[in-house]
């Protein structure tokens, strides 16, 4: 019984190594990197890669470029829920373009004031998470922003900032590429 | 990169550290009763009390808990209880009284949700709690020292009630016969589920608790015979599954729970191959 059980194993064994002489280096492989401010607490500094994505000449703290969807929704639920460790980093994200358009005190759209996302979508494809924007060089809508639904990269700080009494968070300074 | 950098990234991030903690001794606990559980045909105790569990969570998120816990595990604890005496009661058999409660709780937890959640991301918040697709990626650190100091009370009283619950495990009249308060035990044994489904919520989601705390116990039923083995070999199976699921999540970027759900399948079907050529081992 022993004889076959470890026939069996070595069996097992030898199949999973031989599976494991097939592996490259995958798909998984994250679009870029650029590394280097000293990383805080709880927002790890980026390693060195070898591939580049848009914007990557600009030095960021948090890429989620790098990241696997299920880590980008994981990074980005610990930003948004506790975003103190992230201000005055900087956020190079990539997603969907959004815009949201305000509204006048008597439910009349403003279309001179506009808030613009980048929807991060995630592993189960059913949580998606928007992350505010602020270009640095604040262009006019449309003309200077890219159609609604493209996939964009910002680039941007994280800040808080206020309106009508309310607390919000937001990329400031932001770059798009 | 290669997959061992960018693990070794990952780790870099202190969610991660997290959630492989509380994975293992999640994983380790489940396993530890669902040995106990499968050999008394109470399996989908765990899926009826995760309904529940999940009910509890919608009636926490109407009220705006800022605590979910102090609700979701009394209310499951309760439900435990209940299942319990409704399953010896003649009028409502076990398995109808699971049932009832599954199906009950997940259909009023979903309705509540519906009706007065302030969420803007309604099913977001349904499809994270019933499969956990992240859950275990955004825990704060509070919740992962309640996982640990639970985690640490149920194998403990695992380890101190080991005979007992052997004996209640495998025959509960003759255990009564000698003496045991076996209907306690039992009790003991329905609460500490209980408080493993609301751990486990976070990890696979509760729509997939039950495989959490049956594949490991049926993957090492296929080897050994004996309670002792099976149960040490549960633990290892289900803790390997556990983190290995969780390291193919964040690294193929799939859903945490049912990455973990699926490696707990694959291992089962490895070892019902690896018991149906062995024929079994006598340990």
């Amino acid at each position: 019984m022993k004889q076959r059980l470890c026939r069996f194993w070595a069996a097992l064994t030898a199949a999973l190594l031989l599976a494991g002489c097939g592996g490259s280096a995958s798909s998984q492989e994250p679009a870029d990197s650029v590394s280097s401010v000293p990383p805080a607490s709880s927002v790890p500094a980026q390693p060195e890669a070898e591939t580049q994505a848009e914007g990557s000449d600009i030095q960021v703290d948090v890429d989620l470029t790098t990241l696997s969807s299920t880590m980008v929704f994981a990074e980005v639920s610990n930003l948004l829920y506790d975003p103190i460790p992230y201000l005055g980093k900087t956020v190079r994200m990539q997603g969907e373009f959004s815009v949201d358009h305000a509204y006048t005190m008597d439910g009349e759209l403003d279309l001179s004031k506009n808030y613009f996302y980048c929807i991060i979508e995630d592993a189960l494809a059913c949580c998606a998470q928007g992350l505010e924007f602020s270009l640095a060089d604040a262009p006019a809508y449309p003309e200077g922003y890219p159609e609604e639904g493209s996939q964009i990269t910002v680039v941007g700080t994280v800040e808080f900032f206020e309106e009508n009494g309310f607390r919000h968070l937001r990329l400031g300074n932001a770059l798009l590429f | 990169m290669s997959a061992f950098q960018t693990l070794q990234y990952y780790f870099t991030f202190p969610f991660v550290r997290y959630a492989l903690i509380v994975g293992v001794l999640i994983a380790l606990c489940a396993s530890l009763f669902g040995v106990t559980l499968v050999l008394k045909r109470f399996s989908f105790i765990g899926d009826g009390l995760s309904h529940v569990a999940f009910g509890a969570l919608a009636v926490a998120a109407v009220f705006n808990l800022t605590d979910e816990m102090l609700l979701v595990l009394p209310v499951t604890v309760i439900a435990a209880i209940l299942l319990l005496r409704s399953g010896q009661s003649a009028k409502l058999q076990g398995d109808a009284a699971i049932a009832v409660l599954s199906v009950g709780t997940l259909a009023i937890g979903y309705l509540l949700m519906n009706l007065f959640s302030t969420s803007t991301n309604l099913s977001g918040d349904v499809c994270s709690t019933l499969f956990g697709s992240t859950s275990i990626l955004t825990l704060t650190q509070a919740e992962v020292w309640l996982c640990v100091v639970l985690s640490v009370v149920v194998i403990a009283l695992f380890v101190v009630f080991y005979n007992r619950i052997f004996a209640v495990t495998f025959d509960e009249a003759f255990a009564s016969a000698t003496g045991l308060p076996a209907s306690r035990y039992s009790l003991l044994i329905a609460v500490v589920v209980a408080v493993i489904i609301v751990l486990a919520m976070n990890l696979v989601g509760s729509l997939l608790i039950s495989a959490l705390i049956i594949f490991p116990a049926l993957s090492a039923m296929r080897l050994f015979k004996s309670f002792r083995a099976v149960t040490i070999c549960a633990a290892v199976v289900s803790v390997v599954c556990a983190v290995a699921g969780i390291l193919i999540s964040i690294l193929a970027g799939t859903p945490v729970g049912s990455t973990i759900v699926a490696v707990d399948l694959g291992v089962f079907a490895l070892f019902a191959l690896a018991g149906a050529v062995t024929g079994g081992v006598q340990g």
